[in-house]
């Protein structure tokens, strides 16, 4: 009975985590009980065993885990207001390729001015009419705001181009959880017409955008999705004519085809090409 | 530059203080997690994880000294994670490493009998820790393979130093059973017991 419970202090003894008393007690049973002894020598065994075991156990990472771990937190840093777990690069090619159809598109124009409340419901299409008409009902007519002028120092008028640098639009869209599979959105401008660069001007387009790219990352939270649009470059038809900032979006989403309407917040009229940060409020799936 | 700085720093959005404590954990952190998980690819998805979720959670953090058990709490949470995801895909794992054995079999020095025996025999050891139930198969790999104290065990799991000593003697316990083979012939071959030979049965005899 003794010996058992020297027994169960062996381990504890080899590790050195006995109390000074204890250890004491227990090498001086080990002077004198034989059992003891064998036991104590199976216990340096298994010890010296598992210590051997990983001696020479240094597995290491591919080389390119670190890339991988830099990058995930770089585009974390980037869309810091969700979290996003990234498992691969591949991942990330593969949600961006195959979760969303890029289509190069005019810049609808979508006068908020009064004036041109007209020629935006010729743009829009009809289940956007209705929608638009849904959501916001006729106003009555409003004094003209404040044109938007494009800042002149951007704006080359031999080519027609406004040299702004890369402007990147965060949207983030409300989606419904779906399975993975079925996750494949994607988002089109909703001009119905290209806009061709000597159109004439007048109640036509003044802009469009000639280059944007879409960018989806993994869903974070079971509802949420974030869209990362950049716009490249803004080609103005007229640069006196004011380019208005809201633009339509229409979701792919089958079987549900649905529009949204990007408004800008409020404040940001007086800077229609360096478009802020939009937010469509919801889009609940019916 | 300590631990305790570069988490401040991080702390304080330096993301390449970040990267730096990540680099220097980077491999016992993929070690331990390749122990538990036994898959390569399943490893590096979990070494991700684990590094991103540290740096997301980096503000948690009160005693900066202590990234290192703090990690390894994180590590060990998001591993078991994956193990019990994968549960019905158990066939696909790794032997535990005879792969890294190979570079001692190269070398003229030794003899690769004998070097190829040992490393059969730690494989075995490291597969016997493997098979253990997942409470003790943590702190044998804490104890042995990463070197904590039993303090430091304790404040990885989060439980008292008495359960880590008593997890550690009953996870030997086991391993002792499955390895009686190996003690045997191992115990057999090395003079260097602390105490003198014995005949065990002339031992055994006078207990009875």
């Amino acid at each position: 009975m003794r010996c058992e419970k020297f027994k169960s202090l062996l381990d504890a003894y080899a590790d050195g985590v006995l109390t000074e008393n204890e250890s004491l007690m227990v090498a001086e049973h080990l002077q004198h009980c034989h059992v003891c002894q064998l036991r104590w020598q199976e216990v340096q065994e298994l010890n010296r065993l598992l210590d051997d075991a990983f001696a020479n156990f240094h597995p290491l990472p591919s080389q390119i885990l670190r890339q991988r771990i830099k990058r995930t937190i770089f585009t974390q840093r980037l869309t810091s207001r969700r979290k996003v777990t990234v498992r691969r690069p591949a991942a990330i090619f593969a949600v961006a390729v195959v979760g969303l159809i890029v289509i190069v598109a005019s810049l609808m124009h979508q006068p908020l001015l009064p004036s041109h409340e007209g020629h935006r419901e010729r743009e829009i299409t009809e289940s956007q009419t209705k929608i638009a008409k849904s959501e916001a009902p006729p106003k009555p007519p409003e004094p003209p705001g404040k044109p938007i002028q494009i800042p002149k120092q951007q704006f080359e008028p031999s080519t027609g181009v406004i040299s702004n640098p890369p402007t990147v639009k965060r949207i983030s869209v409300s989606l419904a959880a779906r399975p993975k599979a079925k996750r494949q959105v994607a988002y089109r401008r909703a001009a119905a017409k290209p806009f061709k660069d000597n159109e004439p001007t007048g109640t036509e387009p003044s802009a469009k955008v000639v280059s944007e790219t879409v960018e989806t990352l993994p869903k974070a939270e079971p509802r949420t999705e974030t869209i990362l649009i950049s716009v490249e470059k803004i080609i103005p038809t007229n640069p006196t004519e004011p380019v208005p900032p809201a633009m339509v979006y229409r979701v792919l989403d089958a079987p549900v085809r649905r529009e949204i309407t990007v408004l800008p917040p409020q404040g940001a009229i007086a800077q229609p090409i360096s478009i802020a940060e939009l937010t469509i409020p919801s889009l609940s799936r019916p | 530059m300590s631990d305790e700085e570069l988490v401040k720093r991080a702390q304080n959005g330096d993301v390449q203080a970040f990267m730096a404590l990540a680099e220097r954990y980077e491999t016992v952190i993929f070690r331990l997690a390749f122990a538990l998980l036994r898959h390569r690819e399943d490893a590096e998805d979990a070494t991700q994880d684990i590094f991103v979720h540290a740096f997301q959670r980096l503000q948690t953090l009160r005693d900066a000294g202590s990234f290192a058990l703090w990690l390894r709490r994180l590590a060990i949470r998001i591993c078991l994670r994956y193990r019990r995801r994968r549960i019905t895909e158990l066939e696909f794992v790794e032997p535990l490493g005879d792969e890294y054995e190979n570079e001692i079999l190269f070398r003229t020095d030794l003899d690769p009998e004998t070097e190829a025996e040992k490393a059969e025999l730690r494989m075995q050891v490291r597969k016997a820790i493997a098979e253990l139930p997942e409470p003790f198969q943590i702190v044998v790999l804490l104890y042995h393979m990463d070197g904590l104290s039993y303090d430091e065990i304790a404040q990885v799991l989060g439980v008292p130093v008495g359960t880590v000593r008593s997890r550690l003697s009953r996870a030997r316990a086991m391993l002792r059973e499955k390895l009686a083979p190996f003690i045997q012939q191992s115990g057999s071959s090395s003079p260097n017991a602390s105490f003198p030979e014995i005949n065990s049965k002339q031992v055994m005899s006078d207990a009875v």
